[in-house]
C-alpha cells in the first residue's frame, strides 16, 4: 500500500494526482485517470468546505492496486460530511437553468464501482473501488 | 507529472481565444475564471476556449466553463470548445455538458463555427 499525507489545501491536488500515478504505474490511463478524478473530487470538497473558519488539517490518501481492483482510502479530520448523501445533479435540463455545483459526487459514483463513506472518531474515512479489467 | 496549469488570451478578428494548459481543477480554475471574466467584462462576445492541451479537467473547471456559457447565453453571445482530448471529453459527457457545449475538433474549425453562426 501507498500512503500519501498532505495538509488540506487546494496547491496540494497536484501532488495527490501525481502520487496516485505513481502508485498505479502499470495500471492503464482509463484506470488512472478515473481514479485521480475521483480522488481529486474528493478531496476538493474536503478543501473547500472540511475546514471552515479554522485551519485547515491533513488528508491522508491510500491507495493499493491489487491484481484485480484498485483501492483508494481518503482520511480527513475536517468537519463531518457524508458525500453519498448529495443528491444526484440533473444533467438534462439547459445550460441557462442548471445549478453550478453538484457534479464532484456524480463523478466519484461514475468512474468508481464502489464507494462507501463512515464517520471514524473525529474522522472522515471515504473508501473507494474500482476493479481492473483485463487491459488495466 | 500532471504539470501546472497556462492560461493565454489572444485575439482572432472579433473572436476571443482562451488557451488552456495543463490541469484545470479547483486550485487553478479560479485563474481561468478570471481571465475569461475580464474578457467578457471588456464586451467579449465570441469566446473559443482551447482545450488542445489540458490533461485534466475537475467538476471545477467545469463549471468555470458552464459559468462562461451561461453569462454569455445571457448576453447573447457565443462559446465554442475547441479540440478537447478524449479524457477530457469524458468528463464532459459524465457531466451531460457535450449536449450544452459546442466542441469542435480543432481550433480552425471552432473559429469557422463563430462566422457560420449557432
Amino acid at each position: 500500500m501507498a500512503e500519501l499525507i498532505v495538509r488540506a489545501d487546494l496547491s496540494a491536488l497536484e501532488a495527490i494526482a501525481d502520487f496516485l500515478a505513481e502508485a498505479l504505474a502499470g495500471c492503464s490511463d482509463k484506470l488512472v485517470f478515473a481514479v485521480q478524478l475521483a480522488v481529486d473530487e474528493a478531496c476538493s470538497n474536503t478543501i473547500l468546505y472540511g475546514y471552515p473558519g479554522r485551519e485547515p488539517g491533513t488528508i491522508t490518501v491510500a491507495c493499493t492496486a491489487a491484481d484485480d481492483a484498485v483501492s483508494v482510502t481518503i482520511t480527513d479530520d475536517g468537519v463531518a460530511f457524508d458525500p453519498l448523501t448529495a443528491p444526484p445533479p440533473l444533467l438534462d435540463i439547459p445550460a441557462e437553468e442548471r445549478p453550478i455545483g453538484g457534479l464532484g459526487i456524480h463523478f466519484i459514483r461514475t468512474v468508481m464501482d464502489s464507494v462507501a463513506y463512515a464517520r471514524e472518531g473525529e474522522k472522515n474515512v471515504l473508501s473507494m473501488e474500482k476493479k481492473r479489467s483485463a487491459s488495466g | 507529472m500532471s504539470g501546472h496549469v497556462e492560461i493565454t488570451g489572444r485575439r482572432a478578428g472579433t473572436v476571443d481565444i482562451i488557451a488552456v494548459k495543463g490541469r484545470l481543477d479547483a486550485g487553478s480554475s479560479e485563474k481561468a475564471e478570471e481571465l475569461i471574466n475580464r474578457v467578457l467584462d471588456d464586451g467579449g462576445r465570441s469566446l473559443l476556449v482551447n482545450l488542445c492541451d489540458l490533461d485534466y479537467i475537475s467538476s471545477s473547471g467545469l463549471r468555470v466553463l458552464l459559468a462562461a456559457l451561461k453569462r454569455l447565453k445571457k448576453d447573447g453571445g457565443t462559446l465554442r470548445i475547441a479540440c478537447a482530448q478524449p479524457q477530457i471529453l469524458e468528463v464532459f459527457t459524465m457531466a451531460g455538458f457535450h449536449r450544452i457545449f459546442s466542441l469542435s475538433p480543432d481550433e480552425a474549425a471552432a473559429l469557422a463555427g463563430f462566422t457560420a453562426g449557432p
